[in-house]
């Protein structure tokens, strides 16, 4: 479960993020949308432990990740947009690293058999500043496996993946949610967000400008996303 | 034409727009404050040397012109090699190619741009050097503005030849072999040209500038010192240009910088016509070579702190950028032992004691650059990956710590051994020895401590040139910085070592509560200029303004 209170941070003078709340259930999924610079990086950021907020409470399943970031970030994965790995290492020794620092009981068989899927199996022995943006995201949707996390953040999950690779990070986040983990993505592809959320937050100028269940959206206003998004946007 | 400067403006944009985002400033005047009287002293320094040549009776203005020579072959050695490396991360691994080679711009335009962003990187370093040295120079002859504006002039056609030769050789390198093979081919090339730099000083033979000893009389030493080394070589006609301006010769030094001027376009003209035309195919061939597969694969070591280091250690180890520079390394400290070895001390012992006290300051530069060269840009580099470290469940101090021991580690063992080896070479006494090996140990341990402060204060993460993140704010003010401690503890040590010194040659007792409290004192400098900055780490590691950068919002 993700709890988030009155969240606020500034970049400078600039205010990114101004007080905002919400909740995700465990099992559930939040997706947030909003225009570019609406904040929605930003409160990820701060959720996996990367920023530090000015103010506001952020609870990872009733840890605090301000009090106790370690337990915290120990069940949280997170999936920037911009995949930035270190280079010199290679995709499996990338894994294998990640499986050291959040002591992951996932075993060599089953690791392969996941890279297998992802078709990146050859990739696995090669330097990571040989691969293409998608091949890096694939590696990097493997740590959520990696990690059995209880929170998992996505930001901008669909950039660069093939649809193959679309179809199975949607398989793999239905089993998390399955297993009752709370996942708060951000996303521009509204299509995807329909197909995979449950509930839909849109943000804009650091505020949250409407809430609501994308079933309830779908089927009783009969609107969709992107007539929401374009009505809830001021241009 | 248009191209050309719609691009150089383009340049000029992006490096006015770094001054709009100061952060700090009271803490960036300080420092600027501090590199101001690093250039003075130098200056002061630089005076006295050349005050003291010129007043030499009949040889000084020979010897005058030999010292000059030295360091003008030394400016030309640093601007060719710094010009080699940055043409190959500012021009051919630049990831601003990708944005630019698309645009309708021409080829020549283009890469003349970028030949001149390589030489400024490689080159402003040694400009500024040469400021004091031209005001100590200016003081000396009485250089009014036109003469001095001359003198500069010549300076600055002399430096964009030697650029341009060393933007050649990259370019050279970098069309016969693809992708990091051009870095292995440099790290040969280098070799070459550093065995041949020590060959010419061995050919200039300064030694016997200052050990006109070894002659049987005047004539002798006075004809050996006017024999030209190499009569040819280009920092020789720039001596004497600059002798022929300062002493109003204007028609030979109006023909000397003609054939300067010449050579420089000639230089620049062959560049441009090779560059332009193997640009496009070049970067093609580097992005697309290699199928990245690493020669060796480790195992990653159980435990998180044990993972941390590991990573450092093969990043590190991976990136053949670095591996090159430690061969470079390798073969200045090689020059220098061997240097140290042969030098012609003659057998009065307390000589050899002198210049192994001294030495801790050759040992304490040598330090700096390395910790500039691998530390400093390594935590830069790193800076755009700490998002995984960041997010993951490692404390900021246990992060700090592993990435500080990857490095302290080896340079206080490099300080140690490095100071033993050399003070070995000048046949010291093991005492002193010893000492100055602790001593240089010591200096390994603060310089890398700085290096991480300066690195994490002043953070270039958003680029991996290598030749930008030295040349940046935050790489000269460590460097001065670590300079200014180098001196500082050299100056506190000087007393004791001169009492140690006579101890031994005249049994003399030293005051032994006045070399404790001087010894103290070196222990509390060192502590202040190790144990504060890395405190100050830490801090800035887990703070607010660190993370927003990381993030890449500042």
């Amino acid at each position: 479960m993700i709890k988030v209170e009155n969240l606020k941070h500034s970049f400078g003078s600039f205010e990114a993020v101004r007080g905002i709340s919400f909740e995700v259930s465990d099992g559930e999924i939040l997706s947030l949308i909003g225009p570019n610079g609406a904040g929605k990086t930003t409160v990820l950021n701060v959720l996996s432990g990367i920023l530090l907020p000015d103010s506001g409470a952020v609870e990872i399943s009733g840890t605090n990740i301000f009090e106790n970031p370690r337990k915290a970030k120990g069940i949280t994965a997170y999936i920037p947009e911009q995949p930035y790995l270190w280079g010199k290492l290679t995709g499996m020794e990338f894994l294998n690293f990640t499986r050291r620092i959040y002591d992951s009981g996932i075993s060599d068989e089953e690791l392969e058999k996941l890279m297998s899927e992802f078709n990146i199996f050859d990739w696995r022995n090669r330097l990571i500043e040989t691969y293409s943006h998608g091949i890096k995201q694939k590696f990097i949707f493997l740590t959520i496996p990696i990690i059995n996390p209880k929170v998992i953040l996505l930001d901008e999950p669909l950039v660069g993946l093939d649809p193959i690779a679309v179809n199975l990070v949607c398989r793999m986040l239905a089993r998390f949610v399955k297993s009752g983990a709370a996942i708060l993505m951000s996303t521009h592809v509204l299509s995807f967000a329909e197909r995979i959320a449950d509930r839909v937050s849109v943000i804009d100028k650091g505020k949250i400008v409407f809430e609501g269940w994308i079933k309830e959206i779908l089927e009783t206003r009969k609107s969709s996303l992107e007539e929401i998004f374009l009505k809830e946007i001021p241009r | 034409m248009r191209d050309f400067w719609e691009l150089l403006s383009l340049k000029l944009r992006i490096f006015l727009n770094s001054f709009r985002a100061v952060r700090h400033p009271g803490k960036k005047i300080f420092f600027s404050l501090l590199g101001l009287i690093f250039l003075a002293g130098m200056y002061f320094w630089l005076r006295r040397i050349l005050v003291y040549l010129v007043n030499v009776p009949v040889i000084g203005e020979v010897v005058l012109l030999r010292f000059v020579s030295l360091m003008i072959f030394i400016s030309a050695v640093l601007a060719v090699l710094s010009s080699m490396l940055s043409a190959v991360s500012t021009i051919y691994a630049s990831e601003e190619l990708r944005l630019l080679i698309p645009c309708p711009v021409r080829q020549g335009s283009l890469f003349a741009v970028k030949a001149i962003e390589a030489a400024v990187y490689a080159d402003w370093m040694i400009v500024v050097i040469a400021i004091p040295f031209a005001a100590a120079w200016g003081h000396i002859y009485d250089l009014n503005f036109f003469k001095f504006l001359f003198c500069a002039a010549s300076f600055f056609v002399f430096l964009a030849t030697m650029s341009a030769t060393g933007i050649l050789l990259a370019t050279g390198f970098a069309a016969v072999f693809p992708s990091k093979k051009i870095r292995d081919g440099a790290i040969v090339l280098f070799a070459v040209l550093f065995g041949g730099m020590f060959f010419y000083l061995k050919a200039l033979e300064p030694k016997f500038i200052f050990h006109a000893d070894v002659f049987g009389n005047l004539l002798q030493y006075l004809s050996r010192l006017q024999m030209p080394g190499f009569p040819l070589a280009p920092f020789q006609w720039l001596s004497r240009l600059f002798i022929a301006i300062s002493s109003g010769n204007y028609p030979v030094a109006a023909t000397i910088f003609g054939v300067f001027f010449l050579f420089f376009v000639f230089a620049a003209a062959v560049l441009l016509f090779i560059g332009g035309r193997v640009l496009f195919g070049i970067c093609g061939r580097i992005r697309g070579a290699g199928v990245g597969e690493p020669r060796y694969i480790k195992k990653v070591p159980d435990g998180r702190l044990s993972a941390i280091r590991w990573r450092e250690k093969i990043v590190f180890l991976r990136n053949s950028e670095q591996v090159s520079q430690m061969a470079i390394l390798g073969m200045l400290v090689a020059i220098y032992l061997t240097s140290v070895l042969k030098a012609p001390l003659g057998d009065i012992p307390y000589v050899r004691e002198l210049l192994t006290f001294l030495n801790i300051g050759a040992v304490g530069l040598i330090l700096t650059a390395a910790a500039l060269r691998f530390v400093y840009t390594g935590v830069c580099l790193d800076g755009r990956f700490l998002w995984i470290l960041y997010s993951s469940p490692l404390a900021c101090g246990e992060i700090l710590k592993s990435k500080f021991m990857v490095y302290t580690v080896p340079f206080v063992f490099f300080g140690f051994i490095l100071g033993a080896v050399s003070g070995w070479c000048f046949s010291a006494s093991p005492v002193f020895v010893f000492a100055t090996a602790l001593i240089c140990s010591v200096i390994g341990f603060v310089v890398v401590q700085l290096a991480f402060y300066f690195a994490v204060s002043y953070p270039e993460y958003r680029t991996d040139n290598l030749s930008q993140i030295e040349s940046s704010y935050g790489g000269i003010i460590f460097m001065v910085t670590a300079i200014f401690y180098i001196a500082a503890i050299l100056s506190i040590l000087a007393m004791p070592a001169y009492w140690g010194l006579m101890g031994e040659i005249f049994r003399h007792r030293a005051p032994v509560r006045f070399s404790a409290l001087l010894g103290l004192l070196f222990v509390l400098t060192s502590f202040l200029f190790a144990f504060l900055p890395r405190k100050l780490t830490f801090g800035i590691f887990s703070s607010r303004r660190h993370r927003n950068i990381v993030a890449g919002r500042q």
